[in-house]
């Protein structure tokens, strides 16, 4: 790839997936992504949760800004 | 001539592309460091270290990984007494160390003890997307490098959000290119109704818009859970101030554009130009969040300029409004507007919905905002989902009904309320940077979150500037000049060392946002000649910068 290419306009931008927009989706599927979604984070929550909950709200406190 | 207008009268233009920006500051402390104050600023200092760009002013502090001018926070260091006193940029604690970055032309600094990061200029809603979540990978690149450097039991904490829970908000900005007819009539000439339809649209877009909240804040009425981060923090609907009393709709008048811009001045590109500062907004992270928060403002800026927004697009009293509609995940309360119908923020949102397919299906916002016709199907469709409650379809969409999804499942799964310090402690890292700790990014990993740009693009705009704004010509010279050439940057200028000191300043203007492009190339510049020969004979091996065309580049 030559410099010329690297940094021309490539359009389009958007995401390979096809966006739903049509809301024609099946209840249960909407519903089985959404539990997949809700379980994806599980390991985060834990992993938050098996440490200080209150001194780490006390560690982020922050400068009042803009 | 401005680039890109769409029409004139009386020499100023009538509507503008409406081109964008953020300018974010993040929650940052340093964890395993005590300090009364909290930690902030050595957080912000330790991350603005790691990442690599160019001073805003000449012989300001060096701040990078190579050899800051002060010692990390994990050396217990106090930020501002550590500052050098005689550096003009360290009086003012709400613009310190400022870098812009030659990589892709955004900028970081320190504002008020928070990392501050800008977005490069562009102009669709899908590069904005793109360009934040570009910002938010160089801060993580840095967070790494700063966490390798910490001392044994401590680490740099980034949190994308917009609040502590403790009372104290930080903002998460946008900024847009609007005629200085459409600012007049904002701020000091049309009051009624262009002033009070954009705050009741601000208001009301909360329902997309928001990041979601533990608790409430800042004396406001006890909450479990809230749609906005900032609701509790407006007190009035306009004023210019940001740290206090902050209003829903902010009056802070400096374009950026050049000097030619300001009030009562009419020469030269730039005239007639103007920046609305929106401090309204929380930070997002969902792709749809973060679109439709500035494609449908785009819209709807549009349609103020035009004229064509329903008069009774009004709220009674909006500041109170705000909280009653933030306060209310179940979507169900209402506000009354000032023609006197009671309606909840979806209902509102349809109407200012129903007004905008109006105004795109008839060409309004051709050539003035990017894909309109897809920002107005995702909003309108977003909206069906809001208006029924389908948060199940929501959820991959909307960071505030993700955020509340994922916690309720949290608690239930321990038997905890809304009122324990994990419920706060989840919301908190729904949005930290580490993507081991974070909440959201298994969820994109995983494909599971509706994406709107793809990963390249994000890696893109990491190293690359966009290319149809000034952004463009600011990180090509950035790249291309010598640092020790380059004496200040700002978002409308560059200035150069002169040679000889006697001859004044040397500045190369970029005045015009939407100009100075790619396809521009970097001889629009706007310069002397003295500034011009100093530039190319700053030029590495003799290369000719400014009068190169930006295909050669």
């Amino acid at each position: 790839m030559s410099q010329n290419e690297r940094v021309r306009p490539q359009p389009p931008r958007f995401a390979g997936q096809p966006l739903d927009t049509g809301g024609a989706e099946e209840f249960g599927a909407v519903r089985s992504r959404a539990d997949r979604l809700l379980q994806a984070a599980d390991d985060a929550i834990a992993r938050a949760l098996s440490n200080d909950s209150e001194r780490f709200l006390q560690a982020t406190r922050q400068s009042g800004g803009q | 001539m401005i680039s890109g207008l769409r029409s004139e009268r009386d020499g100023d233009p009538r509507c503008v592309p409406k081109l964008m920006g953020a300018d974010a500051e993040l929650g940052n402390s340093i964890d395993g460091l005590h300090k009364n104050n909290g930690t902030g600023g050595e957080a912000a200092l330790a991350l603005l270290r790691e990442v690599d760009g160019v001073c805003s002013i000449a012989d300001g502090p060096v701040f990078d990984s190579k050899g800051g001018d002060v010692e990390t926070g994990s050396s217990g260091a106090d930020l501002y007494n550590a500052y050098p006193t005689d550096k003009a940029n360290l009086e003012n604690p709400q613009d310190v160390g400022r870098k812009y970055l030659s990589s892709n032309g955004g900028c970081v600094y320190i504002d008020l003890n928070h990392l501050e990061v800008c977005t490069p200029e562009v102009i669709s809603a899908c590069d904005f997307v793109a360009a934040w979540l570009a910002m938010l990978r160089i801060i993580r690149d840095a967070l790494f490098a700063a966490n390798a450097k910490c001392s044994p039991g401590q680490r740099v904490v980034v949190l994308v959000n917009s609040s502590d829970g403790l009372g104290n908000a930080y903002g998460s900005h946008l900024s847009f290119l609007v005629t200085r007819r459409l600012w007049d009539d904002l701020f000091t000439r049309r009051l009624y109704p262009a002033l009070f339809q954009l705050a009741a649209y601000q208001v009301s877009s909360i329902v997309f818009s928001g990041q979601g909240k533990v608790g409430s804040e800042n004396g406001r009425p006890d909450v479990a859970y809230q749609i906005s981060q900032r609701a509790d923090f407006f007190d009035q609907i306009v004023g210019s101030q940001t740290t206090y009393k902050r209003p829903i709709v902010n009056s802070r008048d400096e374009s950026l554009c050049g000097s030619a811009h300001a009030r009562n001045l009419s020469m030269g590109a730039g005239s007639g130009l103007a920046r609305l500062h929106c401090i309204f907004y929380d930070s997002t992270l969902c792709h749809v969040s973060t679109f439709l928060k500035v494609g449908v403002m785009q819209i709807v800026l549009s349609m103020l300029e035009a004229g064509c927004l329903d008069i009774s697009l009004m709220l009674e009293d909006p500041v109170a409004a705000l909280v009653s509609y933030s306060h209310d995940p179940g979507l169900s309360a209402k506000e009354r507007l000032v023609d006197g119908r009671n309606v909840t923020a979806v209902d509102l949102q349809r109407m200012f919905w129903e007004c905008a397919r109006s105004y795109v299906d008839s060409g309004g916002c051709e050539d003035l905002v990017p894909g309109a016709a897809f920002i107005l199907d995702l909003w309108g469709d977003t909206l069906d989902k809001l208006a029924v409650c389908d948060f199940d379809a929501l959820a991959p969409r909307i960071d505030w009904v993700l955020k509340q999804a994922q916690i309720q499942r949290a608690l239930e799964n321990r038997g905890l309320g809304w009122s324990a310090p994990e419920a706060k402690h989840l919301d908190h890292v729904y949005s930290s940077l580490d993507p081991d700790e974070g909440m959201y990014w298994p969820l994109e990993r995983a494909g599971l979150t509706q994406t709107l740009v793809e990963e390249a693009w994000i890696e893109r705009l990491k190293s690359t500037p966009p290319v149809d704004t000034r952004a463009w010509s600011r990180a090509m010279l950035l790249k291309k000049l010598p640092r020790e050439c380059i004496s200040g940057v700002d978002w409308d200028r560059i200035e150069l060392t002169p040679v000889d000191p006697a001859k004044g300043r040397l500045i190369l203007h970029l005045p015009d946002p939407l100009g100075h492009t790619y396809q521009d190339g970097l001889g629009a510049a706007e310069c002397d000649e003295e500034t011009r020969m100093t530039v190319e004979s700053a030029g590495r091996c003799n290369e000719t910068i400014l009068n190169r065309g930006g295909n050669d580049q």
